[in-house]
Order: structure tokens, then C-alpha cells, then sequence
């Protein structure tokens, strides 16, 4: 399963297992996973596909992660649109209770927004991943 | 004076005696002009054809004087026509022959014209006057052809007027038949009875100082003058008004000028720019009215740009040719057509070669004689066949030589050039003459240069997806499928196909894909390397993009007698490292219990693997269990 566009409203998820395309509100989701008295602030849980059941768990990148060894390739496309999917959260505050303050306030820090200029390179059409050819399908050959 | 009579007293005078008298006066009259020589018509009496409608009557203009031989006066004051159709005596003049003329003479002859007549004494009677009078005589002569008919003879005692011409069926006399050549003018008097005076005179000198001697020297002078026998005029003599580009006052000034401006070369004002020219039709070229010069200049012009022509001067078809020898053509075009069409020919009568030419060519031990080129080629042919059908012995391997236009050999002739070579060859490989002939023995190659040294190229498939090459750098030794290393980066053999390699070190091994099929690329899309010198090295370490899915699951059991929501999980290793954290992670139920509530939360995710964990509640003694997969994207 990945995502495949985010807008201000939605992000749009294409089902690995069933191919099924599901719009998820953006209000819908939270920023971490709570287990007993931990946090993992990385993670955004979204919701199970209605068709097949199948759950996605969108990964931030680390703090420490060195550039993506294949710039371009779907792999670290989809990296950038997941951190940009986990910043609005965070900017939206949409996190869980564990993550926030006794405020209520929730801290910046844990975003991991794309550069703006990466953006621009990248997503010249806006937040999404245009539709094309697995890299499956694009390593087929003649005879395969 | 006269002769006189000198009548006397009491003479009783005759009539004898009384015409004597007036005779001898009249004598006297007439000697004086016999004696001056006085005769001919002195004025009119001019012929003309009758007016005004001719006919044969010929009118004669007045008044009208003459004197005859004898120094008669005649006289007429009124016009007088005169009938040509009869003579004199009364004889038609008609000519009767075609082809031929007649002439007649119109003469004016004295006559006395009596009057008051009276009657004498013996009764008789006399006319008292004789007055002076005339008659127009008509005369002709025999017809004759035409041209050579002769003229009425002149008569002493009359005065010729004209001739008139008569022709066949002639009902008119017109100018043209009235001839005054011989008509008797009148003559005062014989010039040689004239004296002049000649001393001052610079040009004539007559022979005699009379009119006549005079006249005489004139004549001569204007003979020779209008004959330029002599007396000449000097063209320097004669006027000449200026005109057009000659401005000369003098004839010879004038030519001098004409011949000098005719004559010269001067830019710009040559003889041939005074010369006038009309136009001169023509094509393709025509010319214009104007000088000569400027026609000459046209001319100069169309001739160069003619032989100036690179091409199309003329069609050979317009160039005469005289047949010769085989070639019978009277035109350049018909000729090397037919030089072509005999040259190309290939009949064995009558080959093209067969009409070329070659003169002896000495050799040995095969030599062409002089004849004809298709002789010249049955003998080289003859030579050439014994030569390649010799058996053995054509050559010595000695005496053929090698031209090693790249450099490769040392020696110069095949002989030693095959020595060595075998000798470079059996280094590696097998000889010739020993077993396995031509096998390699150990490759060894020594230091290839380049970035990547290639080892080796074989396409033994003939198919570029498995066209191997092997490369060598500084660090490794490159296996490569569909991929030549071009210096910089690598080059597809086919672009329908991915490339494939793996790169052989001393402290990594790595198997390398690249499935974009761009025609070249620098870095490969996919690689996994086995880190063996790296303190981890247990696994291979991805890079580009990649999806794995693997299988995970967990069950676990409520051991009390009261339900409890109770904790399970667990972690998974990727099968290899991933380039980076996984950016997605998903989980797939394949089997679980009915009372297992979703699916399992990720925990501490990271490039080797990830945590995952779930909470159930479990009721008293129960078991839980979910066993699914996972779908990692990085």
C-alpha cells in the first residue's frame, strides 16, 4: 500500500493488496502509536482498507536519515510525501493525546517538513505522485 | 554694197532693166550672207506633237526666222502644223512591217509668194509683188528595223527642222518620236574667220588666234579635264563645307580628316564609333542601330559569352565531323554515340576492345604484343588462368610481400610475417602442430589502460541481453549483461532490454540492475552489496527503491478465568537492509481469530526491520492469533 497525493483535505492511499483507491480525510488521522506509557511520534496509523482489510502505518523518515540513495524513484517520492502528510498533522495538531502537553500544545519538533525547493523539484504538479508504470511493469522485457 | 545701174537722162527704162536693179540689190543682200556664211534657223520652228490632241501632224511654234544656203529669209509668224502621214509628193509614210521604223524629215524651204496680179502690156498678166515666203516640206526614208533605220538626207537649199520616227499602226506622234539631234541651227558665222587675242590668256594657247582655234583649245582642255587625262583639280582646290564630324574646308583637307578619324584607335572615339550600322535581325542575338563600334562591342560580347560557356555552347548534333576509319557519323553528336554504342559492343565480331589501340608491353615471362586491347586482354588472361591453375609453387611465401598499413608486424614479406605471428601466437595458444591446435593456453593480458579495462566481449548469443563484457578497475573486476562502459558511464547495447551486472571486489560483492532502459546511465537503479569487509556484514544492503513483503504473526492466551486485554507482539527482520527506513509499512491478515480486533500497530521501524505489537481483549482462557503479511516500501 502507499499514498499517492495529498491535498488539504485528503490524502489519497492506493490498496497494495486489493488496488483499491481510498481518499482519507485528513481530519480523520492522528500523528503516533501509544504502547503503555510509549510513544512512537514517526508513525501515522490510517485506517484499514474497507475492501480488504489491510491496515498502512506511514513512516516518517528519521532525524538522522542520509539523502535517499535513488532520488526520483518512486521509493523516495513516496518518502517526501509521507513527511509532508506527518507535518500538516503536526501543524494541524492532529496528534495523539500522549504526544501533546499538559497545554495541549503540540511540539513543532516533531514534524520533518520537505525542503520548499524540494518540493518545487519534485512535485512540479503538486503534492502527487503521477500515475505511471510500476517499476514492476517497467522492468519487463520483450519476452517477459 | 551692190552691183549698180546707173539709170539716165531721158532713159526710157525696161522692165529688164528695172528688175535688174532690184535684183542686183537683192544679190548684194544675199552674197553678204553667203559671204558671212549666215544660215540655219534662227528662231522657232520648235517641234512639238499636235495639241491638243496628237495625232500625225507635228505643230510648229512661231514666229519663226531662217536663212538657207543661198541667204534666203524665211519667216512665218503664225504656228504652222505639218501633216506626217504622206510626203512631199503625196506618199503615205505608214510602215507596213512589224519591227520596224520609218524616219521622215520636216524641212523648211524659200519660197516667193506672188501677189497683186496685173496684166502687162502685151496683155498678160503678171503678179506685182513676190513677196518672200516658205513651204514645209515633208521627206522619208526607207523603213528599216528598228534602231537601225536610216535618216532622210539633208538638202542644200532647205533647212532640216526635225526628224519624226514612224512606227507600225502608229496613230499618234508623241516627244519621244520627235528627234532634234540634226535639226540645222543657225551659224552666224565660221569660227575660223573669227580672230581673237590670246596674249593674256595663262591656261589656253590655240593654235591659232581664231574662235574656231580657241574653241578648239578648250575643248581639249575640258576633254582632258572630264577625262583627267590632264588638268586635273588639286583636291586642296575644291570647297568642302564642314559636316558632321569633318570640318575640313577642302576636299583633300576633308579626306585627310575622314581617313585620320576613320583611321584610329583613340579610346573612346575610334574609327568604329563614326561608322553607323542599321540593326541586323537575328537569333538568338541581334543588334541594334547604331556604330560600328557598338555592334562590334554586341559582337565581342555575344562571342565571349559563347566561348565563355561552360556548358551548352552547342549541340554536338551542330558540329560537322568527317567520317573516319568505322565511324560514320558527319556530326560530334553522331559520332560519339556511335563511338560509345562500337566501344560498349560486345559481339565477338566486333568487340569494343577490339578498336582500342596498345602498343607492345615487354615482360616475362608473359609480354603483350602491339595490336588491339581485346588481344592484349586474351593474353593477360592466358597468363592470369596458368597462373592461378598452378598447382603448388605459385609463389614463395618469401616473395610476396606485406603492406602493414596499420603497423602491426615487423617483418615485410608473408614468410616471416606468418613466423611471427605464430611465434606471438603460440605464447597464449597452442600451435598449429601440436595438440589441441589453437587453444588458448593461460589468457594473460597485461595492463589494458582505461577507467575500466575491458577484459572481455563476447556476444556468443548474437542477442544483446546477453552480451557479456568484462571490465577491471582499480577495485573490481565488472561482469555485464546489455552494458559497455563508455569511459563516463554505461551504455546500453539494446535499450529494450534492463541491463544487468555484479561487481567482483576484494571487500564488497554486489549484484547491480538497472530497468529505466535509457540508452546510457551512470548509476544502476537497484543494487545489493555484500559488505564483506564491513563489521556488518551478514546481509545485503539495498539501494534504490524497494518493496518487500514478508510474513509475520503472533497468538497468545489468557491463562486466567476473567477476561483480560492482554499485550502481544514481536519483531521481523527485513530479508536485506533497506537503503533507509521503510516510508510505508502494511499489514495483511491472512488468518486470524475471531476474537483478534484489527490488525497489529508498528513500532520502531527502522532499515533492518520493524516492532509490532497488538492489544486483545482476550476472555478467560482464550487464545488470540494473527498470522498476515507485511508490505514495506523504501
Amino acid at each position: 500500500m502507499s499514498i499517492h497525493e495529498l491535498n488539504t483535505t485528503d490524502v489519497l492511499q492506493r490498496c497494495g493488496k486489493c488496488a483499491a483507491e481510498n481518499r482519507i480525510k485528513l481530519d480523520s488521522l492522528e500523528v503516533g502509536v501509544a504502547r503503555d506509557d510509549q510513544t512512537d511520534a514517526g508513525v501515522v496509523p490510517l485506517p484499514a482498507c474497507p475492501t480488504c482489510r489491510s491496515t498502512e502505518f506511514l513512516l516518517r523518515s528519521p532525524d538522522n536519515e542520509p539523502a535517499h540513495p535513488a532520488p526520483g524513484s518512486f521509493g523516495h517520492l513516496h518518502r517526501m510525501l509521507v513527511d509532508e502528510v506527518h507535518a500538516e498533522l503536526v501543524k494541524r495538531k492532529k496528534v495523539i493525546p500522549l504526544l501533546k502537553d499538559k497545554q495541549g500544545a503540540v511540539d513543532p519538533k516533531l514534524a520533518k517538513p520537505v525542503a520548499a525547493e524540494d518540493v518545487v523539484r519534485w512535485f512540479p504538479q503538486g503534492l502527487k505522485i503521477e500515475a505511471r508504470l510500476s517499476e514492476a511493469a517497467r522492468a519487463k522485457e520483450p519476452e517477459q | 554694197m551692190a552691183d549698180r545701174v546707173d539709170f539716165y537722162f531721158r532713159q526710157r527704162v525696161t522692165e529688164a532693166e528695172l528688175d535688174l536693179a532690184f535684183a542686183l540689190l537683192e544679190k548684194a543682200d544675199r552674197d553678204l550672207a553667203a559671204d558671212l556664211n549666215i544660215y540655219g534657223i534662227v528662231s522657232g520652228a520648235v517641234p512639238a506633237p499636235h495639241s491638243p490632241v496628237p495625232d500625225l501632224t507635228v505643230d510648229l511654234t512661231a514666229p519663226a526666222r531662217a536663212y538657207d544656203n543661198l541667204g534666203q529669209r524665211m519667216f512665218f509668224g503664225t504656228g504652222q502644223t505639218v501633216d506626217c502621214a504622206v510626203d512631199l509628193v503625196g506618199i503615205p509614210t505608214d510602215v507596213a512591217t512589224v519591227g520596224n521604223e520609218r524616219w521622215l524629215g520636216v524641212f523648211l524651204r524659200f519660197k516667193r509668194l506672188l501677189s497683186d496680179p496685173r496684166t502687162d502690156g502685151n496683155s498678160q498678166q503678171v503678179f506685182f509683188r513676190r513677196d518672200e515666203s516658205f513651204e514645209l516640206v515633208v521627206r522619208q526614208a526607207p523603213e528599216g528595223l528598228i534602231g537601225v533605220a536610216p535618216k532622210p538626207a539633208l538638202q542644200a537649199d532647205e533647212l532640216l527642222l526635225c526628224d519624226v520616227r514612224r512606227r507600225p499602226g502608229q496613230t499618234q506622234i508623241l516627244v519621244g518620236d520627235l528627234d532634234s539631234s540634226r535639226r540645222q541651227a543657225f551659224i552666224f558665222a565660221q569660227g575660223t574667220s573669227v580672230s581673237v587675242v590670246s596674249g593674256a590668256w595663262s591656261i589656253l594657247a590655240p593654235l591659232a588666234a581664231t574662235v574656231q582655234a580657241s574653241l578648239d583649245e578648250v575643248d581639249a582642255e575640258l576633254r582632258d579635264h572630264f577625262t583627267a587625262a590632264a588638268r586635273r583639280h588639286a583636291a586642296t582646290a575644291i570647297d568642302y563645307v564642314a559636316h558632321g564630324f569633318v570640318g575640313a574646308a577642302n576636299v583633300q583637307a576633308a579626306l585627310d580628316e575622314v581617313v585620320d578619324d576613320l583611321t584610329t584607335g583613340a579610346g573612346g572615339s575610334s574609327g568604329a564609333t563614326r561608322v553607323g550600322v542599321d540593326a541586323s535581325a537575328g537569333a538568338p542575338n541581334a543588334l541594334a542601330a547604331g556604330t560600328v563600334k557598338t555592334q562590334l562591342a554586341a559582337l565581342l560580347g555575344f562571342l565571349n559569352t559563347h566561348v565563355s560557356a561552360a556548358t551548352g555552347a552547342h549541340a554536338a548534333s551542330a558540329i560537322v565531323a568527317t567520317a573516319h576509319n568505322n565511324i560514320a557519323g558527319i556530326n560530334v553528336q553522331s559520332q560519339l554515340q556511335e563511338i560509345v554504342t562500337d566501344l560498349l559492343a560486345t559481339g565477338a565480331s566486333a568487340p569494343g576492345a577490339g578498336l582500342v589501340g596498345v602498343d607492345a608491353i615487354a615482360g616475362a615471362p608473359t609480354a603483350i604484343g602491339a595490336g588491339t586491347l581485346r588481344a592484349a586482354l586474351v593474353t593477360l588472361l592466358g597468363g592470369l588462368n596458368g597462373h592461378v591453375n598452378q598447382a603448388a609453387g605459385a609463389h614463395a611465401a618469401s616473395a610476396v610481400s606485406v603492406a602493414d598499413a596499420g603497423n602491426n608486424l615487423n617483418a615485410v614479406n608473408v614468410e616471416t610475417s606468418l613466423a611471427e605471428i605464430a611465434d606471438a601466437l603460440e605464447g597464449d595458444h597452442f600451435r598449429g602442430n601440436e595438440a589441441s591446435p589453437g587453444q588458448h593456453r593461460t589468457i594473460r593480458q597485461p595492463a589494458l589502460g582505461g577507467s575500466k579495462a575491458l577484459i572481455l566481449d563476447s556476444n556468443a548469443s548474437g542477442t544483446a541481453p546477453t552480451h557479456l563484457r568484462i571490465y577491471a578497475d582499480s577495485d573490481s573486476v565488472w561482469f555485464t549483461l546489455n552494458a559497455s562502459w563508455n569511459g563516463a558511464g554505461w551504455t546500453r547495447d539494446s535499450t529494450l532490454y534492463n541491463s544487468a551486472a555484479f561487481r567482483f571486489g576484494r571487500n564488497s560483492l554486489e549484484f547491480l540492475h538497472d530497468f529505466n532502459n535509457e540508452a546510457t546511465f551512470t548509476t544502476w537503479d537497484r543494487s545489493w552489496n555484500l559488505p564483506m569487509s564491513s563489521t556488518t556484514n551478514s546481509a545485503f544492503e539495498l539501494t534504490g527503491s524497494v518493496q518487500e513483503i514478508g510474513r509475520l504473526g503472533m497468538e497468545y492466551s489468557n491463562a486466567d478465568t476473567a477476561a483480560h486485554t492482554l499485550a502481544g507482539g514481536g519483531a521481523t527482520n527485513f530479508r536485506n537492509r533497506f537503503p533507509a527506513s521503510p516510508s510505508s509499512i502494511t499489514f495483511s491478515s491472512l488468518s486470524q481469530s475471531s476474537g483478534f480486533t484489527g490488525n497489529p500497530s508498528t513500532f520502531t521501524v527502522d532499515r533492518d526491520g520493524f516492532g509490532y505489537f497488538s492489544y486483545q481483549t482476550i476472555p478467560a482462557l482464550g487464545t488470540v492469533w494473527w498470522f498476515g503479511t507485511y508490505t514495506a516500501v523504501a
